[in-house]
């Protein structure tokens, strides 16, 4: 069964600039849904309008298979059955965790032993039994983000939507509670929508990626396919630091594969089964690239060592490339030969 | 979850909510007002001038428009330079004790101004019992040296200095710090910077200051009724109020067209606040860090004398006045061990019946005025800043003009719009209390809004978007989320309202009626049939009320926004 499902949704603000533009998208059951994209992308817009805090101007959204907007409709964001975690978590001062935690159910006239059991039960899964008395104020960073998962639990919510949670943390804090966040997701089994600017993020913690760009969706994948096979230009060279350089497909691909001429060098690179003969581009990720006794010209720009391998911005065939290398194989030198050990063919 | 299958959606709950805001405030604040224009304006329903041009024929309305003019012109000079210098002072230099300094200066703005004319007539006047203490009180027959536009130019000025005070403090407080830093650094000393720094940029602070302080003086009662009706020297609100306790409703619509008139004048100083009201969001304001701190070295003494020596002058010395009148046996007798007595207090509160009524009337209508213009703030300002509603927005620059015109402009207004029996009740409200607590509602709502805006603006909408998410309905996340929240604000505004409400003077003295009277009304009253010890006592009373309540606010203050409360500012 779905989570939620977008069907061609737009919401402008202003009429020359959407902040959505005709995006739809499934959010499976179960599953962890990064949402990828630049400040200003319209990721926030679109948690917002799951949630009800926005109207679509067009388009509809279901969740849990009943439509909450479009065609006439609208919900409440009180009616819709989700969880929700803010950036800034959103506990109130006033209330000590444990009434924070059972406020959904309060607010649906919950009461008594059922409500008593359903508030242990969420303190428990989140490990924080032991401090129910105390006000959010009294807690570090950690425990108020689990509390605000907490409360989203309790309600058994349709999706729970996360809005930047980990952005104004530091960055040790930001490793463990994305780690925290993963474990919640497997033991829970919760389905989840994460808005987030940072692709590192993204990558490491979601089971598929949605990339937004200028309100439009440019790619939903799952992460290594995401990384391995973008779908366009702009996805390439906004996730994981590709160049994206010209090129000529020379024969029909076959068994996944197509012979390519890509800066003055054949070689056989990966591509789409329907791929076209012809000009396209190509995605060239830093460690597809190795410097060879025979290959293309280069010339090395920049050279930062990392340790164990060493980047370097290099020019090649009248392109701006970057590539990493292991230590033991970078030279000193700034001409170079290089030669192109995988890749992958954009779909036109 | 979508079983009802609303079309539009929108909780019913917030709807309903709003209707009653809309009602409330339609009916207390836009329709008084509107109801004033007709009457002036249009009193048979078409376009009509004559009664406008026949008031304002006559020699007495044109004398008391000039004497309105001078009187608050004057008085706004004075305000303006001593609320100028004290701003100064205390902000931008190292004297001690400013918080106590503040309290003291904001005093007589917090005390009601009938009250502060009442002081100082006993403190000036021949029959001062504290000059005669020292032998210096003028000699008895001799005119009072207050009565007169020279004393209501000085009191007014008194009054109102703290209104000037306030709003340069505020733009002090914004101004960036390096542009003071870098005055210092081209050699200027801080009185040079000051001059031509400091004072250029406070430009639009001091227009608004002294806007704020013109249009209080136009609309102020007590003083001018005080010091001038004795004297025959008659302002416009004293001759509205003139005309229409002698000659009953059927001189309304004359006094309608004086008092456009005089919301004309006020608009005139609100232009002035506009200025500044738009570039000062409460969200943007910096605190404290932007004064420079000038150490006065070896003339802070002198000058923290000078302070204290001001404070003494115009707010102690005044207030010994009125307790040592309030104290003698009889007035005009000099106060001493033997002629002390308290003998005045036990006569209006167990004789004099309309003293223990209009306390009983005044503590109960500033309680209610103050309890549900707290309750209705709170929804107003959610819907108007969270749930950014257009409609709540609208009311919430309707409530200000009922606070922003002179009180006897509203009081004309409520009078015109209940004076006819309610339709479908059949009964009047003119010549009950109702219609003062309505003239208060409509006045005060602003002042209740106020803290609550500033509340609210300190806190993460988020918190009411989490409830809702969790399944909270609107009036469920008023009650659980933004009531608890917004506690301390909404007490420092009932507060306020409380305060402004019980020492209210502007506003009854148009709308009593017998058995209905307020605190204020009986201090006029006693002062007016000679009885001066009994109305001090009153005053008294009055004032170790409202020093009680203002000492009450001080102790919220740790839990408010900053500049709640104008004697913490």
């Amino acid at each position: 069964m779905a989570g939620v499902i977008l069907d061609r949704v737009s919401r402008r603000f202003d009429a020359d600039h959407p902040a959505l533009d005709d995006v739809s998208l499934e959010l499976r059951h179960g599953e962890l849904l990064a949402v990828l994209g630049r400040s200003g992308s319209g990721k926030t817009t679109l948690l917002r309008l799951i949630a009800g805090f926005e109207r679509p101007d067009a388009g509809e959204i279901r969740i849990a298979g009943e439509s909450v907007a479009g065609n006439g409709r609208f919900v409440p964001p009180e009616r819709r059955r989700i969880g929700m975690v803010f950036q800034s978590y959103a506990l109130w001062p006033h209330m000590d965790v444990r009434r924070n935690i059972g406020y959904p159910l309060e607010a649906r006239g919950v009461k008594g032993a059922d409500y008593d059991a359903r508030v242990s039960r969420a303190l428990e899964a989140v490990g924080l039994s032991a401090f129910g008395g105390r006000r959010p104020q009294a807690l570090s960073g950690g425990q108020r983000q689990r509390v605000a998962l907490a409360r989203c639990l309790v309600m058994d919510p349709a999706v729970v939507l996360l809005d930047e949670p980990l952005a104004s943390l530091d960055i040790h804090l930001r490793a463990s509670l994305s780690q925290e966040l993963v474990s919640f997701h497997a033991s829970t089994g919760a389905t989840m929508l994460y808005v987030t600017h940072d692709q590192a993020e993204a990558l490491a913690i979601a089971d598929r990626v949605a990339v937004l760009d200028h309100g439009r969706l440019l790619q939903v994948d799952a992460p290594q396919a995401l990384y391995r096979e973008p779908a366009s230009a702009a996805v390439a060279a906004f996730v994981g630091g590709g160049s994206v350089v010209p090129a000529e497909v020379l024969g029909p691909p076959a068994g996944g594969v197509a012979p390519v001429r890509v800066l003055g060098l054949v070689r056989t690179l990966r591509a789409h089964p329907g791929q076209p003969t012809g000009p396209a581009e190509v995605c060239l990720r830093p460690e597809d690239l190795a410097i060879a006794a025979a290959g293309a010209a280069g010339w090395v720009t920049q050279r930062a060592y990392q340790g164990a391998t060493v980047a370097l911005d290099l020019t090649c065939a009248g392109e701006r490339l970057r590539a990493v290398v292991p230590a033991s194989a970078a030279t000193d030198e700034t001409e170079i030969r290089l030669d192109i050990r995988d890749g992958w063919i954009i779909p036109r | 979850m979508a079983a009802t299958g609303a079309k539009a959606g929108a909780d019913p709950g917030e709807r309903i909510i709003l209707i009653l805001l809309v009602v409330f405030t339609v009916l207390v604040a836009a329709l008084p007002v509107a109801r004033l224009l007709l009457a002036g304006l249009a009193p048979g329903g078409e376009l009509d001038l004559s009664v406008m041009s026949e008031a304002w024929s006559r020699e007495a309305t044109r004398r008391a428009l000039w004497r309105t003019l001078v009187t608050a012109l004057g008085g706004t000079a004075i305000s303006l330079v001593l609320g100028t210098v004290f701003a100064l002072v205390v902000t931008l230099t190292d004297v001690r004790a400013k918080t106590t300094l503040i309290f003291g200066f904001m005093l007589p703005l917090m005390i009601a101004p009938q009250v502060t004319a009442l002081a100082w007539i006993q403190a000036m006047g021949p029959g001062s019992a504290l000059l005669r203490l020292i032998g210096l009180a003028p000699a008895p027959g001799t005119p009072h040296p207050l009565y007169g536009a020279g004393g209501i130019i000085l009191l007014l000025g008194l009054h109102h200095a703290p209104l000037v005070f306030l709003a340069v403090r505020a733009g002090l407080r914004n101004l960036p710090r390096e542009l003071v830093e870098a005055a210092s650094a081209s050699g200027a000393s801080p009185l040079f910077a000051i001059r031509t720094v400091i004072l250029p940029l406070m430009g639009p602070a001091l227009t608004a200051g002294a806007g704020l302080a013109f249009v209080s003086s136009i609309g102020n009662f007590g003083i001018p009724a005080f010091l001038g009706i004795p004297a025959g020297y008659t302002v416009l609100v004293t001759l509205i109020y003139q005309r229409l306790s002698g000659f009953g409703p059927r001189v309304l619509p004359e006094v309608a067209a004086i008092a456009i008139v005089l919301a004309l004048l006020a608009a005139i100083g609100l232009l002035a606040q506009l200025r500044r009201l738009r570039r000062d969001d409460a969200r943007t304001t910096t605190l404290s860090a932007a004064a420079p701190g000038w150490s006065l070295g070896r003339h802070r003494v002198p000058i923290e004398a000078a302070l204290w020596a001001f404070l003494g002058l115009v707010v102690v010395v005044p207030l010994l006045a009125l307790i040592a009148t309030s104290l003698v046996k009889a007035h005009g007798v000099p106060l001493s061990a033997e002629t002390a007595t308290l003998t005045h207090y036990a006569y209006v509160l167990f004789e004099h019946g309309a003293t223990g009524r209009a306390f009983a009337n005044s503590f109960t209508l500033a309680g209610l005025a103050a309890f549900i213009l707290m309750a209705a703030s709170v929804p107003l300002a959610v819907l108007a800043d969270w749930r950014r509603s257009r409609v709540a927005n609208v009311l919430s620059v309707v409530a200000e003009f009922p606070y922003a015109l002179p009180g006897v402009v509203l009081a004309i207004g409520v009078i015109l719009a209940f004076l006819r029996p309610l339709p479908i009740l059949g009964i009047s409200l003119y010549n009950t209390a109702w219609i003062i607590l309505i003239a208060y509602l409509a006045r005060f709502l602003t002042l209740a809004w106020r803290p609550v805006a500033a509340g609210l603006a300190q806190i993460d909408r988020g918190l009411d978007e989490a409830a809702q998410a969790a399944g909270a309905g609107f009036a469920y996340r008023l009650r659980t989320i933004a009531y608890p929240l917004l506690a301390p604000a909404m007490a420092a505004g009932g507060i306020i309202v409380f305060l402004t409400a019980f020492n209210e003077l502007t506003v009854s003295a148009l709308l009593w009626s017998s058995g209905r009277e307020t605190l204020g009304v009986v201090v006029f009253s006693l002062e007016q049939a000679g009885e001066s010890t009994a109305a001090a006592s009153v005053a008294v009373m009055t004032v170790a009320a409202t020093l009680a309540l203002m000492l009450i606010g001080s102790a919220l203050a740790r839990r408010l926004p900053p500049g709640v409360l104008p004697w913490r500012a």
